[in-house]
């Protein structure tokens, strides 16, 4: 469960990025997260994260501050980053190796899921070549199954399927749909708004920093009395806004 | 052709801004010199020590009549610095920097690629050229009365000079990393070829110290002789070395001959060489260059995974270790990372072991007559224990390992925040891998300290190590907090993340006030006994440790503030 209270930030006084954001994730829940080019999208994640500070309220993961308790908080949070290049002279065995140590993963529990995941994701065959010699979409599945290797309660991933290929983007949404089964959240950003409006039980809408809508895509047909496609509905709540 | 000249200094341009914007050297806003840079400042010491000694050095000479001998070593030097400088730099400017991919899909031919990365490596070597060059040379025509022939021909050598050294080891390259197809692994080639590089410049090294040394030897059991004719010898030995330079000698003619006619045959050669081979490296380039960038884009070592090392792989470390081991992987497999951290380091300790071999038998001979001659007995004092902890300390400051420590991980560095290790814990692990090197740096300096003054109380060595080791812990915590501080992270290619952090700078300044401190040591301790003294600063040092950490841990959170 993820909750987010009262939470501000600004990086220029009196300049709010983030305005006084309230919703929560419940267990179980795939959320999608939508909004234009710098609307604040990152900087939520990176908030719920620990990446930022939070200038004023708090966010609780399962039932955690992020402030106050943040390292078992974090023990909580997978993160799929929107940049896969990272450390890219370990071999991709050793970064996932070294990510299951950071999470106390038992031997055996982790030889179990990189060996399902990597055959899942297809990249099983390159884990002992260093990660620089992958493509984009190659690193995203590695870091997909680095989040995936300690099995967090709470799942935050921005911009997922940048660079993924039609099958692993497949794989992905049924993973994530495997994951709200096991009664874990699912915490994702997306631009794709055909994705949102297929997988996700309810979606938050974020312009200029602040949240202006919250709800399930049939909320969303009520609100604006409207039986159009969540593309039209998200281009006329941004418009309105 | 005009278009080809144009192509080539944009691209120039555009390399050099890379290297050099974050050097804050010029003032963007008033385009004049920034006065407020440390780096500014540094560059004008380090001239004004090397002007004033250059100075008191040709006074010498003149007097004694040899000034030519200034010339030979200041050109031989100058020439080593080089080749260490083209050699360290070329292969990554060359071959792997990231910036040839974003160059290589415009329309622009492999030698205009080619001469604009010449060209960038050339401005560096003027750069080093001016700093310990123009200086001591205008000194030179000063004390030596050059007429004005001295002058020009200064400009024209300066001009020249560092050209061949360039061409020379570029051709050299563009040979060698064809051999890159025999090895898979293209980060163990690059380490490889730049040891291999350097080994042939110690086997140079070695030689030259033999020649001196030998002579030195030599010149020491004739009592008799004049200090003209010493001086003699050792500039005909000096000149037999620059043989192997081939540019050495001619600028030394050339500008000691300044007013003679026989100045502009030597400068016609050198042009004349330098030509040459700037045909067979447009030549070569032309060939080789773009095949090569093209092969080691591709050249991938890929390896198919298996039971045995899936399982050798996948063993649980606990979060302490397993970090400390990320950090040690990311420095020793990131090529540019070893080379700018440990390679230093690695030179330094060869360097050493050759002169000590060359020297040690010297040394012991005149320590061995002099306290003979003295009836003094070797003893240890203060002034030496702060003496070596001073050496020790400048060595420390080549280390660049925890200065970049945060830098080195550029866009990855949020990674620290998001996991679920406390930011504290994160700053010690990330201390480590610089104790652990300057470690090893401290073992080898008290070997050879045993090794040239064998009566070397080994109750002393053991204070050394204690005292040495609580000055690396400190260098270690006070540069990663600086660099905490102040982060290089938004950086494209490796090398940037380590030249272009003037954070290095914050390493000398360390140095100068740790050696102060010891000077300040030695005079509050001088009277106490020797135990008592080293238990003293060792304490002191302990405090000063324990006091920058609670400061460090009261503050982490805002320290971490600049990763985001």
């Amino acid at each position: 469960m993820i909750e987010l209270k009262n939470v501000s930030k600004e990086f220029k006084k009196d300049n709010k990025i983030i305005d006084n954001l309230n919703f929560k994730i419940n267990d179980g829940e795939i959320f999608g997260f939508l909004g234009p080019n710098g609307a604040g999208k990152t900087t939520t994640i990176k908030m719920m994260t620990g990446i930022l500070e939070i200038d004023e309220g708090d966010i609780l993961i399962d039932n955690k501050s992020i402030t106050k308790d943040s390292i078992e908080a974090k023990k909580l949070i997978g993160l799929v980053s929107d940049n896969p290049d990272i450390f890219l002279k370990l071999k991709g065995i050793e970064y996932l190796n070294f990510i299951a140590d950071i999470y106390d993963v038992s031997t055996e529990d982790r030889l179990e899921r990189i060996n399902d995941l990597a055959k899942r994701f297809e990249i099983i065959d390159v884990l002992n070549n260093k990660i620089e010699s992958y493509s984009h979409g190659m690193r995203q599945k590695l870091i997909i199954i680095g989040v995936l290797i300690h099995e967090p309660s709470n799942w935050i991933l921005d911009e997922p399927m940048t660079g993924l290929d039609p099958k692993s983007s497949f794989e992905l949404k049924k993973l994530m749909r495997e994951y709200a089964s096991k009664n874990k959240t699912v915490f994702f950003s997306t631009h794709i708004l055909e994705i949102a409006e297929k997988l996700c039980d309810r979606i938050g809408i974020i312009n200029n920093g602040k949240l202006i809508f919250v709800g399930t895509y049939e909320e969303m047909k009520n609100e604006l009395k409207e039986n159009k496609s969540l593309e039209e509905l998200f281009m006329e709540i941004i418009k309105n806004d | 052709m005009i278009k080809k000249i144009k192509n080539i200094l944009n691209l120039t341009k555009i390399f050099l801004k890379d290297i050099f914007q974050n050097t804050h050297i010029v003032n963007k806003e008033t385009k004049k010199v920034n006065r407020k840079s440390i780096f500014v400042w540094l560059i004008a010491i380090v001239m004004i020590t090397i002007s004033y000694l250059s100075y008191e050095i040709i006074k010498i000479l003149v007097a004694s009549n040899q000034p030519t001998i200034f010339l030979n070593s200041l050109f031989l030097i100058l020439n080593i610095i080089m080749i260490f400088q083209v050699i360290l730099s070329s292969f990554n400017v060359y071959f792997f920097s990231k910036d040839i991919e974003l160059v290589l899909p415009l329309p622009i031919k492999p030698e205009e690629l080619l001469t604009a990365k010449f060209n960038t490596l050339l401005i560096n070597l003027y750069f080093t050229e001016f700093i310990f060059a123009i200086f001591p040379l205008l000194i030179y025509g000063m004390e030596t009365d050059a007429g004005l022939f001295y002058y020009f021909y200064l400009f024209a050598i300066l001009l020249i000079f560092p050209i061949l050294t360039n061409l020379i080891i570029s051709i050299i390259m563009m040979f060698l990393i064809k051999l890159s197809k025999f090895v898979k692994n293209k980060d163990i080639f690059q380490v490889i070829l730049t040891l291999f590089f350097i080994f042939i410049l110690f086997f140079i090294e070695f030689k030259i110290g033999n020649n001196i040394m030998n002579k030195t030897t030599n010149n020491m059991n004739i009592e008799n002789e004049v200090i003209t004719q010493v001086f003699s010898n050792f500039n005909e030995k000096l000149e037999n070395i620059s043989k192997g330079f081939l540019i050495i000698n001619p600028t030394v003619k050339i500008l000691s001959n300044s007013n003679k006619i026989i100045s502009i045959f030597y400068l016609v050669k050198i042009i004349f060489i330098n030509f040459l081979f700037f045909i067979l490296f447009i030549f070569i380039g032309k060939k080789y260059y773009l095949k090569n960038i093209l092969k080691n884009n591709s050249n991938f070592y890929r390896k198919k995974i298996n039971k045995n090392n899936f399982e050798k792989n996948t063993k649980k470390l606990n979060k302490r270790n397993s970090y400390i081991k990320k950090e040690f992987k990311v420095l020793f497999k990131n090529p540019i990372f070893f080379i700018q951290c440990i390679f230093p380091i690695l030179i330094l300790m060869i360097s050493t072991i050759i002169i000590v071999l060359m020297a040690l038998p010297n040394i012991q001979a005149i320590l061995m007559s002099e306290l003979f001659e003295e009836g003094i007995e070797f003893s240890v004092d203060l002034s030496i224990i702060c003496l070596i902890l001073a050496l020790i300390q400048i060595i420390f400051t080549m280390s660049n390992i925890s200065i970049s420590s945060i830098s080195r991980e550029g866009k990855n560095a949020i990674f620290m925040k998001y996991i679920p290790i406390d930011y504290y814990k994160q700053f010690v692990y990330k201390s480590v891998p610089q104790i652990f090197v300057n470690n090893i740096i401290i073992i080898f300096i008290l070997i050879i300290i045993k090794l040239i003054f064998s009566e070397f109380d080994l109750i002393y060595l053991i204070f050394l190590f204690i005292l040495s080791n609580l000055l690396n812990i400190l260098n270690s915590n006070l540069m990663l907090l600086i660099d905490l501080y102040k982060p290089n992270l938004n950086w494209n290619a490796d090398y940037e993340a380590i030249k272009n952090n003037s954070n290095k700078l914050f390493q000398y300044v360390l140095t100068i006030v740790i050696i102060l401190l010891l000077v300040y040591f030695y005079k509050i301790f001088l009277g106490l006994n020797l135990n008592y003294s080293c238990l003293a600063i060792a304490l002191i040092l302990i405090i000063l440790i324990l006091f920058i950490n609670l400061i460090i841990k009261i503050n982490i959170k805002k320290l971490f503030r600049k990763i985001n």
